[in-house]
C-alpha cells in the first residue's frame, strides 16, 4: 500500500493472511504476524548523515474490512491476559513504576517483581529466581482490545510489561487469528482487509544519535553537542519519521500519530 | 526525508528550545508533541509558544520558565511541577474538527483568556456576541469560565478564528495568538451537568478517537461508558425535558 513499510521494518516487521474455515466456505480467518524489535537506522541510506537506535513504547494494531464483508464479533482475539482484572493490574503496576521513576530509570524484571510483590524488598534484592518468575508468568506484551464502536474496524493496543520497549511476537500468528470475517461473496478477493499498525509521536524512542565517520569533518563528529541541541534534533528526527511515513492526504498535525505500517490481508 | 536540518540543531549554538524550534521549521507550537525531554536544565527559559502536549519532561527543572497557561497539560512532569498543568486539554481546533452540530455537551473556557483575546483585538463584548452570533449573556458566562452548551462553544471557536489577522507578520502580534491556539483552552463536560450532578470530564484522548474513527457516526448507547461522549442532540433535548 505505501512505503511505510520500509521505512520502520529494522523495527517491526508484519505479514496478514486470510485462512478459509473448512466448515464454513463464507468465513475466513484473519492471520496477522507482526514482530517488534529494536532497530539501527541510518547505517545503509547515504542520505541520512547519521545513525541512531529505535524503539517502541507502545503500538496499535487496526483491522478495517471494506463492506461487504463483516466482522464477526464472537471471533476477536480477546486481550493478554484474557482477564481483564489481571491487564488492569499488570497495566497498574507498569504505570506505577513508570510514574514514579524519574528521568532514566528503566524498566526490567527485577524492579517489576519488587513492584508486584509490593515493594517489600529493593529491586537489587530480587533474586536471579525471581525474575525468572517474572519472565514466565507475565507476558512480556499485553494486549488490550480497544473496539472502535465500528463494524468494519477493530483495534488492539500493544504495550510492553515487564522490559521497557516493545520485543518479540506479541501472538502465535497461526493459533491465535486475530478474527473472523463473514459474508464472503464469489468475488470474496476484491473486498478488502486492511491492517495497520500506528502509535503516537511520544512512543517511538530514538537514542545513541552518532554522527557518521567521513561525512563530516574530524572536529565536527567529535564535538560535544548540548543535552538541548541533542534532544531537539532527535525530536526533528520523530517529525522526520512521521512525515516521510504518512500518504498524501493524511497530513493533521493534531493527533501526532505514526502510521508504522500497513498491509493487504490476502487469502494465504 | 530532509534529515540535514537534524544537523543544524546539533550544531546550532542555542540551548534556547525556542529558538531550537524556530531553526527546526517545523511549526514551534507543535514541534515538541511528544518528545522526549528528561533530564534537561530548563531553568528560566521562555517556553511561550510551545506546547508540551505528549512530551517526557520528567527529571528536568523548569524553575522560572514562561510559559503559556496549558502549554504542559498531557506532558510528564515531575510531581514537585505538577502546579504547571491545569486541567484545560481541549483546543480551539478540537472544536473546530466535525460536525459537532450532532453532538451536546457542556464547555468551559479557560477564564479570563477570551477577554485577553478581545481586549487585544479591540472588539467589545457586545460586537462580538454579535459576530458570533450569540447572546450577551452567553458570552458573559462564556469569558467568566462557566460552562456554556457546545453549540455556543462553537460559535465563539468560530468567532475567535475569525478575529485573527490574515497576515500577522509582527512577531508580538502572533505570539499573543498563538497563545491562544496552540494552547488548550476549554474542558468538555458531560450531560450530567444538566441533571444537577457534578459534571464527568470528557477525557479529551476518547473523544478525539471518536473522531478519527468516523465523523459519520453517532456512538450508540451501550458504548456510553467507554466513550464517554455518546450524546447526540436529541437525547440531550430528551434528558432537558426532564
Amino acid at each position: 500500500m505505501s512505503n511505510t513499510a520500509r521505512i520502520f521494518s529494522e523495527i517491526l516487521s508484519i505479514d496478514a493472511w486470510r485462512s478459509q474455515a473448512s466448515s464454513n466456505a463464507k468465513e475466513a480467518k484473519v492471520h496477522v504476524e507482526l514482530a517488534f524489535h529494536h532497530g539501527r537506522l541510518g547505517g545503509d541510506d547515504f542520505s541520512i548523515p547519521f545513525t541512531f537506535s529505535i524503539y517502541l513504547k507502545r503500538a496499535v494494531l487496526s483491522i478495517q474490512v471494506s463492506s461487504p464483508l463483516k466482522i464477526d464479533r464472537d471471533s476477536i482475539a480477546r486481550g493478554v491476559p484474557e482477564k481483564e482484572v489481571e491487564l488492569t493490574k499488570l497495566r497498574n503496576i507498569r504505570e506505577s513504576i513508570v510514574t514514579s521513576g524519574s528521568g532514566r530509570l528503566s524498566i526490567n524484571p527485577a524492579i517489576f517483581f519488587a513492584q508486584m510483590s509490593g515493594g517489600v524488598k529493593s529491586a537489587k534484592e530480587i533474586t536471579l529466581e525471581e525474575q525468572s518468575k517474572v519472565i514466565e508468568t507475565v507476558p512480556p506484551i499485553l494486549i488490550r482490545p480497544s473496539p472502535t464502536g465500528m463494524r468494519g474496524e477493530y483495534r488492539w493496543e500493544l504495550e510492553p510489561s515487564y522490559l521497557p520497549y516493545l520485543d518479540g511476537q506479541p501472538w502465535d500468528p497461526v493459533g491465535s487469528p486475530r478474527l473472523s470475517i463473514q459474508d464472503l461473496t464469489e468475488a470474496g478477493d476484491e473486498a478488502l482487509v486492511k491492517v495497520f499498525v500506528s502509535c503516537k509521536l511520544e512512543d517511538i524512542e530514538i537514542k545513541d544519535l552518532k554522527l557518521k565517520d567521513g561525512c563530516f569533518d574530524a572536529k565536527l563528529s567529535q564535538a560535544i553537542y548540548g543535552d538541548m541541541n541533542r534532544a531537539a534534533a532527535v525530536q526533528y528526527i520523530k517529525h522526520a519519521l512521521r512525515y516521510a511515513s504518512l500518504e498524501p492526504g493524511m497530513l493533521d498535525n493534531r493527533f501526532s500519530s505514526v502510521l508504522l505500517a500497513d498491509i493487504l490481508a490476502i487469502s494465504g | 526525508m530532509d534529515l540535514s536540518r537534524a544537523i543544524d540543531l546539533l550544531l546550532a549554538e542555542s540551548s534556547s528550545l525556542k529558538e531550537l524550534a524556530a531553526i527546526s521549521g517545523i511549526p514551534s507550537a507543535i514541534f515538541y508533541n511528544g518528545a522526549d525531554l528528561r533530564d534537561l536544565d530548563l531553568r528560566d527559559q521562555d517556553l511561550r509558544g510551545l506546547n508540551f502536549q505528549g512530551a517526557d519532561l520528567r527529571g528536568s527543572r523548569l524553575e522560572g520558565v514562561l510559559y503559556n497557561m496549558g502549554a504542559f497539560n498531557g506532558a510528564l512532569l515531575n510531581e514537585e511541577f505538577n502546579n504547571l498543568h491545569d486541567d484545560y486539554t481541549f483546543y480551539v481546533d478540537d472544536m473546530l474538527l466535525g460536525p459537532l452540530e450532532r453532538f451536546y455537551f457542556y464547555v468551559s473556557f479557560r477564564s479570563i483568556s477570551i477577554e485577553n483575546l478581545l481586549a487585544f483585538a479591540g472588539r467589545s463584548y457586545a460586537a462580538f456576541a454579535n459576530l458570533a452570533e450569540i447572546g450577551i449573556k452567553s458570552l458573559r458566562r462564556a469569558r467568566r469560565g462557566h460552562p456554556v452548551s457546545s453549540p455556543t462553544a462553537l460559535r465563539i471557536c468560530r468567532a475567535l478564528k475569525e478575529l485573527v489577522p490574515s497576515d500577522i507578520g509582527d512577531s508580538y502580534v502572533k505570539s499573543m495568538y498563538v497563545s491562544i491556539f496552540s494552547q488548550p483552552l476549554m474542558k468538555f463536560h458531560g450531560l450530567d451537568y444538566v441533571r444537577d450532578k457534578i459534571p464527568h470530564e470528557i477525557d479529551r484522548e476518547n473523544f478525539l478517537k471518536l473522531f478519527m474513527m468516523d465523523t459519520g457516526w453517532v456512538p450508540p448507547l451501550e458504548t456510553k461508558a467507554r466513550v464517554t461522549v455518546y450524546l447526540d442532540e436529541s437525547l440531550a433535548m430528551r434528558f432537558r425535558s426532564r
